[in-house]
């Protein structure tokens, strides 16, 4: 018998949805750090103005939208 | 004799609003710098020449550049970041990263999840890539040191929301130390530059920064700068 077999018969619920809803948190977190780094960036945009800053700021945008992305694909495919 | 203690030879209250001291740019505008002062700037700008590119860590004299406590008429004649060499340690482990999840194809770690599990393992893998590089990026990016025609600032960004910003006006500069040392720091001219100062913060490190020795001589010019304006301040 094997771990998954074992885990499901004492729980009674497989555990590959536990170790998803385990993902989905840790993605959550995950997204909440991506959005403290946008804040991050707008805040040291604003104490450095330079005129290439914007670029910073969409890479930051991106990294939050591909957090967001990651989200509800895991929520989709899992 | 009277005159003295009398008329013209007191001194005038001065208002509590005034008491903090002016920029030097306004007690001395362009125009009526002495030929001295000129000088001494001509020599600085002559020292140092001109940046272009942002992702410098040397970037002298800025245009397209200003910092949030910056005065109207404050200059800004360096602004130091860490040296670009310093990049690399963080970039060696980012191409690391990026090109781990391909030792799966030969070395299958993650063969006990299902396919639809390692896609995801595999993409959480990239967003903290991403993340760690981000970071990275911004602590050198913003990191900076500015001297300017009236201070020196300091902007550290310490954690992901605390930033601390210490600046001390160039006269309240006592002591300007660097430190160079070590094969790399020799072969690429960079090293950290120690200021002393009678401001509330006592001690700034310019730490890593391009060629130091350059550093000193311009804030030893640029004292000199202030000494005379405070000097011909007092004269005019």
């Amino acid at each position: 018998m094997g771990f998954e077999n074992f885990f499901e018969s004492v729980f009674n619920i497989s555990i590959w949805i536990v170790a998803k809803w385990l993902v989905e948190i840790a993605l959550l977190v995950y997204l909440v750090f991506a959005v403290i780094v946008v804040r991050q960036v707008y805040m040291m945009t604003e104490v450095v103005k330079e005129k290439f800053n914007w670029i910073v700021k969409i890479i930051s945008w991106i990294h939050l939208l591909f957090a967001i992305l990651v989200i509800f694909l895991s929520l989709a495919i899992l | 004799m009277a005159d003295i203690y009398s008329g013209s030879a007191k001194k005038k209250p001065v208002p509590a609003s005034s008491t903090k001291k002016k920029p030097s740019s306004e007690k001395l505008p362009e125009k009526t710098r002495s030929p001295l002062l000129k000088e001494v700037r001509k020599e600085v700008y002559d020292m140092i020449g001109k940046t272009r590119n942002p992702l410098s860590s040397f970037v002298a004299r800025p245009t397209s550049l200003n910092f949030e406590t910056q005065a109207d008429n404050e200059k800004i004649i360096l602004l130091l970041r860490r040296h670009w060499i310093t990049n690399l340690r963080w970039l060696f482990f980012a191409v690391l990263m990026v090109l781990a999840p391909i030792l799966l194809i030969s070395v299958p770690l993650l063969s006990f999840l299902p396919d639809r599990f390692q896609l995801i393992a595999v993409l959480m893998w990239y967003m903290f890539t991403t993340a760690y590089v981000l970071e990275s990026f911004l602590s050198w990016y913003f990191n900076v040191y500015i001297i300017t025609d009236e201070r020196i600032i300091d902007i550290d960004f310490i954690s992901l929301i605390y930033k601390e910003v210490s600046d001390a006006d160039i006269e309240m500069i006592q002591d300007v130390t660097y430190k160079q040392g070590g094969i790399v720091r020799t072969m690429f001219n960079f090293g950290t530059i120690l200021i002393q100062t009678a401001a509330e913060k006592p001690n700034f490190e310019f730490a890593d920064v391009p060629n130091p020795a350059l550093v000193v001589k311009i804030l030893q010019k640029m004292r000199m700068e202030e000494r005379q304006e405070e000097l011909e301040g007092r004269i005019r």
